[in-house]
Formats: structure tokens, C-alpha cells, sequence
């Protein structure tokens, strides 16, 4: 396997680790806002992914992204708790329905 | 002239920025990996230790929940109120079941002391009947028991034997009979009952004492009787083959 790829999840296997280590938990009260920033930072990572293998992966991009994604849909996810509106879900569709393109992405790509 | 120094070959710089993009590249996605990998196992933990805590459920759920839960109370206290109801019914239905079997054994108590199977005392008067010209015949006995039983007598002794309701007297002045055991004079006629009641019968003008008081040689003495013996009945139970209890 390409090193390109090798690194990255090596990287993330020892944030699985060091979770699985640190006995580390948040709040019960922002569960919910890390549901959603994990998922748009999943979102991020296949994004990147996709990037990488098409050979147009760009690092500011990608990290711009991964970090103002996260915290938006988090935001987001405040904003409609605190307005009564079930705002999160806008990210969760969104965020989803991106997750699944980019592994249709990539997918095909790794099968060409 | 200097010897010439072998030039070194530098890098060209579109290289060197792609090495470098590249190391950015590896870089930016071990870190962002890394961090995300680290959030999903605490975003599992947390969820995995949260359960069903109410703190991490949103308003629309917790409203639902609390829907639910009305819900759920409503049904329970229909259910407390038909259990109630029940057990009630059931306590009513015991103690219904409870007196029925207490009459029934009273009832079976009194038929009992009444049919003379079972042995039975209490007070009342006892009447003492001399006939000294045999004047009293089986007509004035079944006058006395009459009267006797009108006034309440719940049970009748005549010289120590019991008088039954299928108890038949007959035979000639001076030579009475119950049963066919002859009756001898004086006679001694033991009453159960309401002492005050059955004295107030006998005695009253035109009652059992006057009427008796007017046949020839007849002398009739009433007096109140403490725990008076009633033997049982001498010749077993009838038995019924004809007449049959209607439901």
C-alpha cells in the first residue's frame, strides 16, 4: 500500500488506541454536539480521501475543512437546541448524504 | 585557474514543494485521522455510558418521552382502579361467602336442635299437669304442645322424653301415649323458650292454665326452669323419600 496512505491510517489507529487508552469521556450534555462534529469530521476525512487518491488533495483545504466542518455542525447543532428547531439534522443529512458520495467516489476509483 | 568544484545539484524548488505538499499532505491526514479516530472511540464510550440518560436526549425526544410516560401512568392507574375494584368485589364476595357458610352452619344448628339429633339445654318453665281423674286425653296434650309452641317453645320435654315434630300422642284418658310409651300422671312438661313470654301465655285468661283448670280433677302448676335438658331424638332421623328440597 501506497505510503500516502499507510501514514494516515496509521494515524488513525493510534487515535483509536489513545482513545481506547485514555479513559476520556465528555459531558452527557454535549454528546450530541460531538455526534454531529464526528460525523462531519468523517465527512471531512473521506472528502480527503477521495482528494488524495484523485490526486487533487490540498492540505489547507482539507484541513479548513476537517476543523470549520466540525465545528459548524456542532453550532449548528447548539443553535437549534437553544431555537427549539431540530437544526442538526440539516448536518446530518448533509454530512451524510456526502459521506456516501465520496465512498461511491472512491470506491470507484480504487476500482479503476 | 581554480580547480571547478563539482557543482551540487539543488533541488529544483517545484520538488521541493511537492515534497513538501507531500509531507503536509501525510501530516494533515495523520492528525486529522488521528484526532477523528480519538473521537469516535470517546463519542462511543460516552454513548455506551450514557444509556438512556435523559440529559443527552433532545427536547422533542424528552417530549415524547414524557407523552409516553403520561401514557403509560394513565394506563397504570386504569390498572390500579380496575385492581381495586376487583379486590374490592373479591372482599365483598369472601365476606358474602363467608356469612352464607355462617348462616348455613346456624341454620343446620337450629334444624339440628330442632329434629332432636343433637342434645340441647336451656331455660324456660316446666308445668307440672296432674290428672287425678283422668280427664286429660290425647285432644288436651295436643293442646298443650300447641299452645306450648305458640308461645315460643323451641323445645318440649314430656317426662324426660323429647316431643318431635312427627311425635304422635294417642291413646285413651288414663292411658296416654307417646309414641307408644305410655304417659304417666302428674305429667311433667319441660319448656325451652323465652321464660317470660311462655309463662305470659300459660298464664293468660283464657290461655293453656284456665282452660286446663276447668277439666275435673285437673290441677296445673308453672313455674320457671333453669337449664333444662332436651334429650335428642330416641329413634334416629327420618329419612325422606318422597319429599325432596326445591331449589
Amino acid at each position: 500500500m501506497n505510503r500516502r496512505f499507510c501514514i494516515p491510517l496509521f494515524g488513525l489507529l493510534l487515535g483509536i488506541l489513545l482513545g481506547l487508552l485514555v479513559r476520556f469521556e465528555i459531558p452527557a450534555v454535549y454528546a450530541r454536539y460531538l455526534s454531529v462534529a464526528v460525523l462531519a469530521a468523517l465527512d471531512s476525512s473521506f472528502g480527503g480521501l477521495r482528494a488524495l487518491i484523485e490526486r487533487s488533495f490540498s492540505s489547507r483545504i482539507f484541513l479548513s475543512g476537517f476543523v470549520s466542518n466540525t465545528i459548524l455542525a456542532a453550532l449548528i447543532t447548539f443553535l437549534g437546541d437553544r431555537m427549539g428547531v431540530n437544526l442538526y439534522l440539516a448536518a446530518v443529512v448533509a454530512f451524510g448524504v456526502r459521506l456516501f458520495q465520496n465512498l461511491a467516489a472512491i470506491r470507484r476509483l480504487l476500482i479503476k | 585557474m581554480l580547480p571547478q568544484q563539482p557543482r551540487r545539484v539543488r533541488p529544483s524548488s517545484s520538488s521541493a514543494r511537492h515534497r513538501r505538499n507531500r509531507a503536509l499532505t501525510t501530516t494533515s491526514l495523520f492528525i486529522c485521522l488521528g484526532v477523528l479516530g480519538f473521537l469516535v472511540v470517546v463519542l462511543m464510550r460516552t454513548q455506551g455510558a450514557l444509556g438512556n440518560d435523559l440529559q443527552a436526549r433532545s427536547v422533542d425526544e424528552l417530549g415524547r418521552l414524557v407523552g409516553m410516560l403520561s401514557q403509560e401512568v394513565d394506563r397504570l392507574q386504569q390498572e390500579e382502579t380496575d385492581l381495586t375494584i376487583k379486590a374490592i368485589g373479591s372482599h365483598y364476595e369472601l365476606r358474602s361467602d363467608t356469612e352464607v357458610v355462617t348462616r348455613e352452619l346456624e341454620t343446620l344448628k337450629a334444624l339440628e336442635v330442632l329434629v332432636g339429633a343433637v342434645p340441647s339445654r336451656g331455660d324456660g318453665v316446666r308445668l307440672l299437669i296432674g290428672d287425678s281423674e283422668n280427664h286429660l286425653s290425647s285432644y288436651e296434650m295436643c293442646l298443650i304442645i300447641n299452645e306450648l309452641r305458640s308461645a315460643g317453645a323451641e323445645a318440649i320435654v314430656m317426662n324426660g322424653r323429647r316431643i318431635d315434630y312427627d311425635s304422635g300422642i294417642g291413646g285413651k284418658p288414663g292411658r296416654l301415649a307417646l309414641q307408644d310409651s305410655p304417659l304417666v300422671t302428674p305429667l311433667v312438661v319441660e319448656v325451652v323458650g323465652d321464660r317470660e313470654a311462655l309463662l305470659s301465655a300459660v298464664k293468660m285468661p283464657g290461655g293453656l292454665v284456665s282452660m286446663l283448670s276447668q277439666l275435673p280433677g285437673v290441677e296445673i302448676d308453672v313455674e320457671t326452669a333453669a337449664d333444662i335438658s332436651v334429650p335428642p331424638r330416641s329413634y334416629g332421623l327420618r329419612t325422606f323419600d318422597y319429599a325432596v328440597p326445591i331449589d
